[in-house]
């Protein structure tokens, strides 16, 4: 990125997306393999021995509460499965194929709604000094700014307004891809600044004439603006990470929608972006795998962008994806898909199902406070704790070595806080209601916003009342033990709603730089 | 007396330097005078004591008594005055008047005060008639020495003793006590008009000036100069000494501050020389606290005699004379060591004719307090140099800590006479060797290569990792409990020839000999009173909290490092061990160190002499513990680590290879006898059928789950880790909170590791997971005291969590004041709640037995272990083994059967089986007197 002339950017000495991204290199991901290989075993023989114990006959306690465990605990035993399947399979393409003589033509797309100039202004920038290709850059501008007009030209790209503005963010590609002619076509949200080399390391990969689209992390640059965007771009490493390199060897990544370049016979054979999805770049995935394209991940940053930085946005951000991966579940149960194809894409609409477990786990405690009922029966809590804590803990270290090393508490935390989000979506899927397509906010607020973590500081309040109850009464160790359970999730969930609560406030740089392995081992870090 | 001594020194004047003779001249006129009032004060005391009947002499002793206390101030202000004895003037008013105040309040009191104090109404009258006197004679004193009226300051001193055995014995032989006292007052009042007489001394202080130029000191010079006065001026208290005494009234600020600490230091010394007498009375029985009287009247003599010495130097070397430390070092010395070899060759003789066959007792115990006087004398002569130089500060806090230190230990292990008399022993040598170091510091020799060592010394970093040291050591020597089973058996080990002590580790113990070595010199020097046997581990404790500082700041940084500090500062389970006296203390010394010297080697390259220290304390661990051999296995096994990741690096890695080569070889070397012994333990061990385990298991129900090793055996031995040893009850309830568990391993997740929080986590995991299957093997073993190496280590890596995970320090220090506050609560519930499975009162329990019992009475103990246990506590007493006769012991001719049992300590049934039939047959027999439970102890008494 360093290379790119910053001159020509009224705002590059500042932007965070001219900044060097922190991402694992080739050997981290290999390490993190050797390392996967290493607890796989571990793990199923962990998982085995808790879930031996748990299916035991006489475990049954409440047997509501115990159904509803059991079912909890199996959905996470098949996300786990699935994940350790995925990472599995975990893919790095090296060294991109060389782009096919003469260069062929792309054109790229920045869809644009209500951004910012400064925001929209780098993105257009970085697109016109793509390489390796006969670039055409096209602002896809919805709203109809003079402005950006302005800036396109300014730039030498295209810009391109609608009358109609039908199809949301889709609707707008559509019209681009009618307006223009390109083999490829690349897209980038209107925030993704581009690095100079983005073409020459995804082109090539389109050689194979099989290959619907090349995709490439979703990066965000301002992961130092504040404690909320830290952990969703944390959250960003884990998927983009581990996840996609799987699904990649799976022959299963699916589009993000962003940092993409797709073949244009590909895009024209379904018609376009489906314009009926808030997801839509989830639904054109599975419906070009259907008809038998390929698609490929490219695990290196090449375009930085911004993420969410207040709860809001992320908010909004997370209740389209869970509402629109939800709402292609009978897509992806109906189509015709290889079944490793199909399985992944299960995965990733069921995670948002995720919610509900977390929600019976913060319940079951407070029921236990209040009523007395447990869904365990038979069995002390020493028990409990030796079959289910090895199985917790292999499981966080996978995590942790799956996003190599870059999946934190803050973006477990914020998963947490966000649980009922994940579970009025369901709700909302099943009822039909239909979304509304909402552009994720480019700047975020400063100010506290309680009202968008309201059920996590509900939740809190519940749990808090009903530590109060248990140390009103007479402190057994049952429930001590259920009080600190209490208090472990009030902790997750005021860490995950701790941005709502008091505002954004930027991240402070690290005190010192850790030493690290090599440098202990005398390597050159 | 005077003229002897002051011709003796005449001779060896002549041959010294002026300024040295000079000193030793004014030293010698005064200390003779001292001494010969001392011995006449003694020799008053005597006659009175065969003048007057019992209760007489003992009012008069009393009166003696109250009069001493009153002057306990007066060496301070006569420090002070001797500093600024031109301000003499202006303070006296104050003194006299205050004096009259507190006078008048006796006289007026004295209908109530007499009664209560058993004295006569007329004694406590004649007491208040010396308020104003006391306060006053000090400062005039201090003013002649201030003056160098030495000559007339002798003669005030043997003043107070002539008229005291004229006037005070012909009162005495007329009126009775009353009369002697009166002689005492009117004798103090003689002594105060001999010092209160001026031409004389204006006299003697202008020819000293003539003859000493010298000795004026620079602020006096100027402040004569800018006044524009001359040396006669002296006489209205603006000429030489004009300067300190105005700094004294805020005149300057470098007299002020050296009046008020030498002021203060004088008083601390006061306390030094005093407090263990009231401690003794509030500590230890009548008839132990009238034995330990004894020894502070006889030490209190070689004290008085001492005195003098450093008020004579305070205005010489203050005022920049040269040459006066030695002959005041030299007078101390001669003194204190007369008064120790006389105590030394003869103490019964010398206790029994003067106080009678009863405190031959005693007698044993004289020598060591007159060498804690002795060596206060020479402490006391220290600290005025300090005072009179620029380490008045230093030195006063020097007192002060050794005043805290000197109560702590009396309160902690001052349970006889002999450990009230070793704690004073101890703080006062400690003291002596402290402000000995500070004065060899200042020596203009000593200055050039000291100047880095002050820097580092005056930092706030150091200086606050001295104060964390020093609260750690203060929390260490806060001992409530006694000695338990173990530290029992390893006193009666360390107490054999060390050729025994060696055989009776290889055939009954299993524990490798170092620690008993260092018990072992420890017995011989201090004794094996409970005090002198913990010293080994109270040390290693306190000097493990600077070494995990160091480990800490190698490892991560300096704010770690405090962390750590202060976190391991109130770790309960480190302060339990430092108070044992067994080998877990050392042990985690050994294990920090060997820590710290391998986290240097690997980031700073080799260096011999960490090395060495690497090395040494690898062997250590070794030696101390059979277990912390697992601690060097995995530092060992993170060398081959490095080594092969550095394989590439060519000459660093050889360099590295090599080393670690040698050293390993060395180390491997020092093992080799060791597996011969332990070779041996297990031969002996197995043959006898003992089994190599451990040996006597405390605590283990507090592990929760009993004989069973189960997940929360690793959970409870985390908790005693970091918040120490608990009743089973707190630690279900502590166990119950592992979801918080869970919060943590959630914590750390996209933490960056680092390779040194590796090697750490390494050697506190490893040891966990390897004891954890020995004691699947034999439960016993799986206790954090043999994992002692990996609780420092566990402290360091919360430390490194806290100062990780909080970005600020101001959050770093809210995190570490929480936390230290659970550790705080943690170490007030295990060191004082009886509750905990770990406590055992064997002392308080044979002590009340002992207290008890009358002769022809019987102790049965269970098990038979405790047989060590109690002839420690209770070696008069007639006591056996429960079982160990073929029939019952039984309750005979109006004697009773007392019946001590630890039933934490009952290994089996046939010691529970034994104790039920004793208890049968008494209940059968004889009748149920009492019954006491204590910690982990119950007795019963039967008639």
């Amino acid at each position: 990125m360093s290379e790119r002339p910053l001159q020509q950017f009224d705002t590059a000495a500042s932007d965070p997306r001219f900044g060097t991204p922190r991402w694992p290199g080739p050997e981290q991901w290999r390490a993190a393999d050797r390392k996967l290989l290493v607890l796989l075993p571990i793990s199923i023989a962990l998982a085995i021995w808790y879930f031996e114990w748990l299916l035991r006959p006489g475990r049954v306690g409440n047997p509501l509460l115990f159904a509803m465990l059991v079912a909890a605990e199996l959905f996470n035993l098949v996300q786990a499965t699935g994940f350790w399947w995925t990472c599995w399979h975990g893919r790095d393409r090296e060294g991109a194929p060389p782009i096919e003589s003469p260069a062929p033509a792309v054109d790229v797309l920045i869809p644009v709604y209500n951004e910012p100039l400064e925001v929209v202004g780098p993105t257009v920038a970085a697109a016109m000094a793509l390489r390796g290709a006969a670039v055409r850059v096209y602002l896809l501008d919805d709203a109809g700014r003079p402005e950006l007009a302005e800036l396109a030209g300014r730039y030498g790209a295209t810009y391109v307004h609608r009358e109609q503005h039908t199809g949301a963010k889709a609707g707008n590609l559509n019209n681009a891809l009618a307006l223009t002619d390109a083999p490829y076509v690349a897209v980038f949200d209107c925030d993704h600044v581009a690095s100079p080399e983005f073409l020459e390391e995804t082109l090539g990969w389109a050689n194979d004439p099989g290959v619907a689209y090349v995709q490439t992390p979703q990066y965000y640059a301002n992961a130092s603006s504040g404690q909320l965007t830290a952990a969703a771009a944390s959250q960003q490493s884990l998927f983009f990470g581990g996840i996609a390199r799987g699904k990649d060897g799976l022959d299963s990544m699916f589009c993000c929608g962003t940092n993409v370049v797709f073949r244009r016979e590909a895009l024209d054979q379904i018609g376009g972006f489906p314009e009926g999805s808030l997801t839509e770049d989830f639904s054109l995935s599975i419906r070009l795998h259907e008809l038998g394209w390929r698609s490929v991940y490219v695990n290196k940053v090449l375009a930085q962008g911004l993420g969410p930085e207040d709860m809001a946005s992320y908010v909004g951000q997370q209740q389209r994806w869970a509402r629109g991966c939800l709402a292609a579940l009978p897509a992806v149960i109906k189509a015709e898909l290889p079944w490793r194809v199909r399985l992944q894409y299960l995965l990733s609409s069921m995670f948002f199902l995720s919610g509900w477990t977390f929600g019976l786990y913060m319940a079951l405690p407070a029921i236990r406070i209040f009523t007395g009922a447990q869904p365990l029966a038979g069995a002390t809590a020493d028990q409990f704790l030796l079959h289910f804590a090895p199985y917790f803990g292999v499981s966080l270290v996978a995590v942790a070595v799956a996003g190599a090393g870059e999946y934190t508490f803050a973006a477990f935390a914020l998963l947490i806080a966000n649980y009922a989000l994940q579970v009025l979506s369901t709700l909302l899927v099943i009822a039909r209601r239909r979304g509304r397509f909402v552009v994720t906010a480019k700047r975020g607020q400063d100010a506290p916003q309680p009202l968008a973590a309201l059920p996590a500081l509900v939740s809190i309040a519940g749990l808090l009342s009903a530590v109060g109850f248990a140390v009103d009464g007479s402190l057994s160790a049952a429930t001590v033990n259920n009080v600190a359970f209490a208090t472990l999730h009030i902790t997750v969930l005021s860490v995950g709603a701790w941005p709502a609560i008091v505002g954004r406030r930027p991240l402070k740089a690290p005190r010192e730089e850790p030493m690290n392995v090599a440098e202990l081992a005398g390597e050159p870090a | 007396m005077a003229a002897l001594s002051a011709g003796v020194l005449e001779r060896v004047r002549t041959r010294l330097p002026a300024g040295t003779a000079e000193a030793a001249h004014d030293q010698a006129v005064v200390a003779s005078g001292q001494v010969g009032a001392g011995l006449g004060n003694l020799v008053f005391s005597l006659v009175m004591a065969r003048l007057l009947v019992p209760g007489s002499f003992a009012q008069l002793a009393s009166f003696l008594a109250l009069y001493t206390l009153l002057s306990l101030p007066g060496s301070s202000i006569s420090a002070a005055a001797s500093l600024a004895p031109g301000q003499a003037e202006r303070i006296r008013p104050l003194l006299t008047w205050g004096g009259a105040a507190v006078g008048t309040a006796l006289v007026v009191g004295a209908p109530w005060i007499g009664p209560f104090m058993r004295l006569p109404v007329a004694m406590v009258v004649v007491l208040g008639l010396s308020g104003p006197l006391l306060g006053t004679l000090a400062l005039e004193r201090g003013r002649l020495y201030g003056k160098r009226g030495h000559g007339q300051l002798a003669a005030s001193l043997i003043a107070e003793p002539a008229v005291r055995l004229t006037l005070g014995v012909g009162l005495a032989t007329a009126v009775g006590a009353v009369g002697g006292a009166l002689g005492i007052t009117v004798a103090g009042y003689g002594a105060l008009e001999i010092a209160r007489r001026r031409r004389r001394v204006a006299r003697h202080a202008r020819a000293a000036s003539a003859r000493r130029p010298e000795v004026v000191a620079p602020e006096v010079m100027t402040s004569g100069a800018s006044n524009g006065v001359s040396g006669s001026s002296s006489e209205r208290g603006d000429g030489p000494g004009a300067a300190l005494a105005g700094a004294l009234l805020g005149e300057g600020s470098t007299g002020r501050s050296r009046v008020t600490w030498t002021a203060l230091a004088f008083l601390l010394l006061v306390v030094v020389q005093n407090q263990d007498l009231l401690f003794a009375n509030r500590v230890l029985s009548p008839v132990e606290a009238g034995q330990f009287a004894v020894l502070s009247t006889l030490g209190g003599i070689a004290a008085f005699a001492t005195l003098t010495a450093p008020l004579v130097l305070l205005p010489r070397t203050a005022s920049g004379g040269r040459g006066a430390l030695m002959p005041a070092l030299t007078v101390t010395g001669l003194l204190g060591g007369a008064a120790l070899a006389i105590a030394a060759a003869a103490p019964r003789a010398l206790v029994v004719p003067l106080f009678g066959s009863r405190y031959g007792a005693i007698a044993g115990v004289v020598a060591p307090y007159m060498l804690a006087m002795a060596l206060l004398g020479i402490a006391r002569v220290l600290a005025a140099h300090c005072c009179a130089t620029s380490a008045g500060r230093i030195g006063t806090a020097l007192v002060a800590a050794s005043a805290a230190t000197q109560a702590l230990l009396i309160v902690n292990f001052g349970h006889d006479p002999r450990e009230v008399a070793l704690s004073t022993l101890a703080a006062t040598a400690g003291l002596t060797l402290s402000l000995g170091t500070v004065t060899v510091f200042q020596r203009p020799a000593a200055r050039q290569w000291t100047g880095s060592l002050r820097l580092v010394v005056t930092q706030p970093l150091t200086l606050a990792l001295a104060g964390i040291s020093g609260t750690a050591m203060a929390v260490r020597l806060v001992i409530p409990r006694g000695l338990w089973l173990d530290e029992v058996t390893s006193v009666y080990e360390a107490r054999e020839p060390f050729h025994a002590m060696l055989n009776t580790l290889r055939t009954s113990d299993v524990h490798p000999p170092l620690y008993f070595a260092v018990l072992w010199v420890t017995i011989r020097w201090f004794g094996s009173g409970e005090m002198a046997v913990r010293i080994p581990s109270v040390v290693a404790g306190t000097l493990v909290i600077p070494a995990l500082y160091l480990l800490a700041k190698e490892a991560y940084d300096r704010r770690t490092g405090i962390v750590a500090a202060v976190v391991a500062l109130a770790a309960p389970i480190m302060v339990w061990y430092s108070q044992e006296a067994r080998m877990y203390s050392m042990l985690m010394l050994f294990g920090v160190l060997a820590m710290w010297a391998q986290v240097r080697i690997l980031k700073r390259g080799s260096s011999a002499l960490v090395w060495v220290v690497y090395t040494l304390a690898s062997a250590g661990l070794a030696w101390t513990q059979y277990f912390g051999l697992l601690q060097v296995a995995v530092q060992q096994a993170m060398f081959l680590v490095v080594l092969w990741t550095r394989r590439h690096e060519g000459p660093t890695t050889r360099r590295l290879a090599i080393a670690w080569a040698l050293s390993a070889l060395v180390l491997v070397a020092t093992l080799v006898p060791l597996a011969s012994f332990a070779h041996q333990q297990f031969v002996v061990n197995q043959t006898s059928g003992k089994g190599f385990g451990a040996p006597q298991q405390v605590g283990s129900a507090a592990s929760l789950d009993g004989n069973h090793l189960g997940i929360y055996a690793i959970i409870a031995n985390l908790i005693w880790a970091v918040w120490g040893y608990h009743s089973t009850a707190t630690m279900a309830l502590l166990g119950a909170l592992w979801p918080l568990g869970m919060l943590l391993a959630l914590v750390v997740l996209g933490r960056r590791r680092q390779s040194i929080t590796t090697l750490l986590a390494a050697s506190v995991v490893v040891p966990i997971a390897a004891m954890f299957a020995i004691g699947l093997v034999k439960r016993n073993l799986f206790d954090i005291r043999y994992l002692s190496t990996t609780v420092p280590l566990l402290l360091l890596l919360v430390a490194r969590g806290i100062t990780g995970l909080a970005r600020s320090r101001r959050l770093v220090g809210v995190a570490t004041a929480a936390l230290l506050v659970t550790m705080v609560v943690g170490l007030i519930d295990q060191q004082y709640n009886g509750s905990n499975p770990r406590i055992y009162d064997f002392r308080g329990a044979l002590g009340r037995i002992y207290a008890q019992s009358r002769p022809g009475d019987v102790l049965l103990f269970d098990p038979g272990d405790l047989n060590q246990v109690v002839a420690y506590y209770a070696p008069a007493l007639r006591a056996e083994g429960v079982g160990s006769t073929s029939t019952p012991v039984l309750a005979t001719g109006g004697h009773e059967v007392f019946i001590l049992a630890s039933p934490g300590l009952m290994n089996g049934s046939s010691n529970a089986a034994a104790l039920d039939t004793e208890l049968k047959a008494l209940r059968s027999h004889d009748h149920l007197v009492q019954r006491w439970n204590l910690a982990n102890v119950e007795v019963w008494v039967y008639r």
